[in-house]
């Protein structure tokens, strides 16, 4: 195998393989209330699993293969495992029947709809920026770290980037390059990213004007908890990430950048608060 | 993927739904495996056999030459 006279000739050679799998395990549930006494109902839970040998990026993408010889040394979890994801939202309208006309009128059709999206974080893949493998893959980005901490996340979440506060998320004491001639310990995907919470809620109420107007005045809250969701989660959009770094077009998740390594830069957006007036004819 | 054509796809769907009224509960079980594709049109891998590329790469060490398959697998 080792030819280094003539193999320098040559700055890198591609092959390729179609024998990388994954498996994919998910138990759904949903509970449903149609609408009926003036309120419906829908909740639903994904329990699920995804692991495999590589995560598919683009056609003939780079590999993310860390062992020329060993795909199967990359078994981990999909990138876009999510291991818990609950959702539920509900549509209530008040509706009062009662003696006072002027009550009734009050406490009528004013309706509530929250909305809430909980779910784990999702992967990252921890990479060391440096060719200690000695095997050139992909710009010599692929190898892992060593884990040396059992708990690799950041006790002190504070931390500042020049003017920019930001999350110390993982803890870089936790990870060593791996030495020379070696593969790191740490699994791809081994490391989960920050969890999502997103509680939504709209209150409105409807004035009938006429037989043919009405007018609804509504109060819409986006994040009402205000709870920080961390880029690197999905986002309450629901949309995945394909490529869970940290932030992109940062290395946060490569050991090599020291000054940076672990931190959560930036967030989905916080608390939002809107007021509509809206006229159905 | 949409590029891409799936060499080994399965899915496995198992559900059930209990209904009364204005209640519907479903438990659904999901199972997929796939085996990574190949890339229809593409020959980004120079092998002179267009649609047979696949998007899963590696790379032989630097200065060496690999043992354990041929260099051109076209041939």
């Amino acid at each position: 195998m080792i030819n280094p006279t003539l193999g320098a000739a040559y700055a890198s050679i591609n092959t390729s393989d179609d024998g990388a799998v994954a498996h994919y395990n998910g138990l759904l549930m949903s509970l449903q209330h149609r609408l009926g006494n003036n309120f419906s109902f829908n909740a639903n839970y994904t329990y699920s699993n995804c692991i495999g040998d590589t995560d598919f990026g683009a056609a003939l993408a780079a590999s993310s293969n860390s062992q020329p010889f060993n795909r199967h040394a990359d078994w981990g979890l999909c990138v876009f495992d999510t291991r818990h994801n609950f959702n539920t939202s509900v549509v209530a309208t008040s509706s009062v029947k009662r003696g006072n006309r002027w009550a009734n009128r009050l406490l009528s059709d004013w309706q509530l709809a929250p909305l809430i999206h909980l779910s784990s974080g999702q992967p990252l893949n921890l990479v060391t920026g440096k060719d200690n493998s000695l095997t050139s893959i992909n710009g010599s980005n692929n190898d892992h770290p060593n884990q040396v901490l059992a708990n690799v996340y950041a006790t002190n979440p504070v931390c500042n980037n020049g003017s920019t506060p930001c999350v110390q998320f993982l803890n870089p004491a936790a990870f060593t390059p791996n030495p020379v001639g070696t593969y790191g310990n740490l699994a791809r995907n081994a490391v989960r990213g920050p969890h999502n919470l997103n509680f939504d809620a709209a209150i409105s109420r409807l004035f009938k004007v006429n037989e043919h107007f009405s007018l609804q005045a509504r109060m819409d809250a986006f994040n009402f908890l205000n709870h920080p969701n961390f880029v690197g989660a999905i986002s309450p959009a629901g949309t995945v990430s394909s490529n869970p770094t940290f932030s992109s077009g940062t290395n946060n998740n490569n050991l090599s950048s020291a000054t940076t390594f672990g931190r959560i830069p930036s967030a989905f957006d916080p608390r939002i608060l809107q007021f509509a007036l809206k006229l159905f004819f | 993927m949409a590029d891409c054509l799936p060499l080994c796809a399965f899915r496995s769907d198992s559900s059930k739904t209990l209904s009364k009224s204005t209640i519907v509960a479903e438990m659904r079980w999901v199972y997929i495996f796939e085996m990574f594709c190949k890339e229809k049109g593409k020959d980004g891998a120079h092998l002179e056999k267009n649609g047979n590329d696949t998007p899963i790469q590696t790379a032989f060490p630097r200065g060496h030459f690999p043992i354990s398959r041929r260099l051109n697998r076209s041939e």
